[in-house]
C-alpha cells in the first residue's frame, strides 16, 4: 500500500514540471480559475453554509450565518 | 513578449498573443485569494439575482430572493479594490413543529439581511497583502468581521503560498424572545498552496481552522442547547485539467471537515466548463456531499437530559446531500456577458453511505441565479 502510494505520488508530480510563462496559454482561459464567478459562488457558499453543518476551505471572509 | 528569431517560437508566441486577445474577450473575473499576481487589467461590475426555495414533507419552507452588486476593478496601479451589497429577503417557516415561531401558526419568518464585504490588495513584486471586512445585519443577528490575507509567489509564478486570517464577532437576539442578548466571537486561520503543474493543469489546497467561542444555540428551537465552543477544521483541494482537443476543462473538489462537535463532513463536486461557437459557456455541475451528525443532535423531543447539550436541528444530523446544476453563460457586445445557474439539491438520510439519522424527512430545494457583468 505505501509502495503503490509512493508510485501514485511520484507519476502525479511527474507531471509537475516547471511551466515557461509562453506555455500558460490555456491557464489564461477565464474558466481556468478556481473561483471563476466569485459572485456567484458568495451566494452558493453561503446557501450551503445554511443548510448544512460544516463550512470552510474556500476562503478566510466568509463571514458569520445567522441562519436558522 | 520577447522578441526570438526562432521561427518556432515565433509561432508560438503568435499563437499565445492571439490566445491572450481572445481570452481578454471574455470577461474573466480573478477570484480574491487564487492566482492573481496583480489587479485586474479590466474593472468588472455585476448585478445579480439570486433566489431560493426550499420544500419538506410537501410544504414550503423558506423562500430567499437575493439581489447583489459585486464590484472587482484597480483603484490604483498596483491596488485592486473587491466589494459587493446583499439585500436578501427571506420569508417562510423553519422546518419541524420543534420551532417556536411556526408558519404552520400564522406566524412565520420575515426578514430582510443587509451585507457588504470589501477587500483591498496591494501587489508587490513577489506578493500581495489584502485587508478586508465584512458586515451583516438583520433582525436578530448581526455580524461584523475584520480580515487580512497575503499570497506569496514563486519568481516563475507557478506556486503560490495563501494565508489568512480573520475575526467575526457576532451578535444574536431573538424576534420572540427578548431575553436573549448573546455574542459569539470566532478567529479562522488560512493556508493554502496552489500550483501550475503543467501548460493544461494546476491544483490548489486550503487547510482552514475556525474556533468560535459564544452562543451557538439556536434560539428559535425548543431546548436547544448547544456548547459553547466549536473548533472546526476543513481541508479543501481543486483541481482542475483543461482538454485542449475537445476544449473543456473539468473541475475537480474535495473538502474535508472535522470539529469538536463530533460532526465530520466529506463533499465532492465535479464541474465542466465548455465553450460553445465563441459567446457561449456551459457549466453542468454535481455535488456531492455527507456529513456525520453532532455529538449532541436528537431527533425527537423532549431532550433526553435536559443538563446536557441537545438540538434537534436537521443541520446537525447525519445526512447525504446531492446537488445538480447548470450554468449557461453567454458573452454580449460592449464588454457585457449574461448568465443563469439553475440547481436542485436534495438531501436525505440514505444518501449517506451506511445511512444517515432515522426519521429526518428528505429535504428539497431549489435555486437559480442570473447576472449581468460589465467589464471595462
Amino acid at each position: 500500500m505505501k509502495i503503490i502510494s509512493i508510485i501514485l505520488l511520484s507519476l502525479f508530480f511527474a507531471g509537475c514540471s516547471e511551466v515557461k510563462p509562453w506555455e500558460k496559454g490555456d491557464l489564461a482561459r477565464s474558466h481556468m480559475l478556481t473561483n471563476p464567478n466569485p459572485a456567484n459562488s458568495q451566494f452558493n457558499q453561503h446557501m450551503y453554509q445554511s443548510k448544512e453543518g460544516a463550512f470552510g476551505g474556500y476562503g478566510i471572509s466568509s463571514g458569520g450565518c445567522g441562519c436558522n | 513578449m520577447k522578441k526570438n528569431k526562432d521561427k518556432k517560437q515565433r509561432g508560438e508566441n503568435n499563437k499565445l498573443a492571439n490566445f491572450m486577445a481572445a481570452a481578454m474577450a471574455i470577461p474573466a473575473v480573478a477570484s480574491s485569494i487564487s492566482q492573481a499576481q496583480g489587479p485586474p487589467e479590466h474593472s468588472s461590475i455585476r448585478l445579480q439575482y439570486s433566489d431560493y426555495q426550499d420544500y419538506q414533507s410537501n410544504q414550503d419552507r423558506i423562500s430567499i430572493k437575493s439581489p447583489m452588486l459585486w464590484v472587482d476593478t484597480a483603484i490604483a496601479e498596483r491596488t485592486e479594490f473587491e466589494g459587493s451589497i446583499v439585500l436578501d429577503s427571506i420569508s417562510g417557516a423553519s422546518p419541524l413543529y420543534l420551532d417556536t415561531v411556526s408558519g404552520a401558526s400564522g406566524t412565520g419568518i420575515d426578514d430582510n439581511r443587509k451585507a457588504a464585504n470589501g477587500l483591498i490588495t496591494q501587489y508587490f513584486e513577489d506578493f500581495s497583502l489584502g485587508i478586508g471586512g465584512v458586515f451583516s445585519t438583520e433582525d436578530d443577528y448581526k455580524s461584523r468581521g475584520l480580515n487580512i490575507e497575503t499570497s506569496i509567489w514563486t519568481p516563475s509564478k507557478n506556486t503560490t503560498f495563501n494565508f489568512g486570517i480573520s475575526a467575526n464577532r457576532d451578535d444574536i437576539t431573538s424576534s420572540n424572545n427578548a431575553e436573549i442578548d448573546e455574542s459569539r466571537t470566532t478567529l479562522n486561520f488560512l493556508a493554502g498552496i496552489s500550483q501550475i503543474l503543467n501548460s493544461r493543469s494546476l491544483i490548489q489546497t486550503n487547510f482552514t481552522y475556525s474556533g468560535g467561542n459564544g452562543y451557538f444555540s439556536d434560539p428559535y428551537k425548543l431546548n436547544d442547547n448547544r456548547p459553547q465552543s466549536r473548533d472546526l477544521g476543513a481541508i479543501l483541494t481543486q483541481y482542475i485539467l483543461y482538454f485542449p482537443a475537445e476544449d473543456f476543462s473539468l473541475h475537480v473538489d474535495y473538502r474535508f471537515t472535522h470539529d469538536s462537535w463530533g460532526l465530520n463532513s466529506n463533499m465532492f463536486e465535479f464541474s465542466i466548463y465548455k465553450p460553445l461557437a465563441k459567446k457561449w459557456l456551459v457549466r453542468p455541475s454535481l455535488r456531492y456531499y455527507t456529513q456525520s451528525n453532532a455529538d449532541f443532535f436528537q431527533y425527537s423531543y423532549p431532550p433526553r437530559n435536559l443538563n446536557q447539550f441537545y438540538s434537534a436541528d436537521q443541520r446537525l444530523a447525519s445526512f447525504g446531500g446531492l446537488t445538480t446544476s447548470f450554468m449557461v453563460q453567454r458573452d454580449l457586445s460592449q464588454g457585457f456577458s449574461v448568465d443563469f445557474e439553475l440547481g436542485f439539491i436534495q438531501q436525505r438520510s440514505d444518501f449517506r453511505p451506511g445511512g444517515g439519522s432515522d426519521n429526518i424527512s428528505p429535504f428539497y430545494a431549489r435555486f437559480f441565479t442570473v447576472g449581468l457583468t460589465k467589464t471595462f
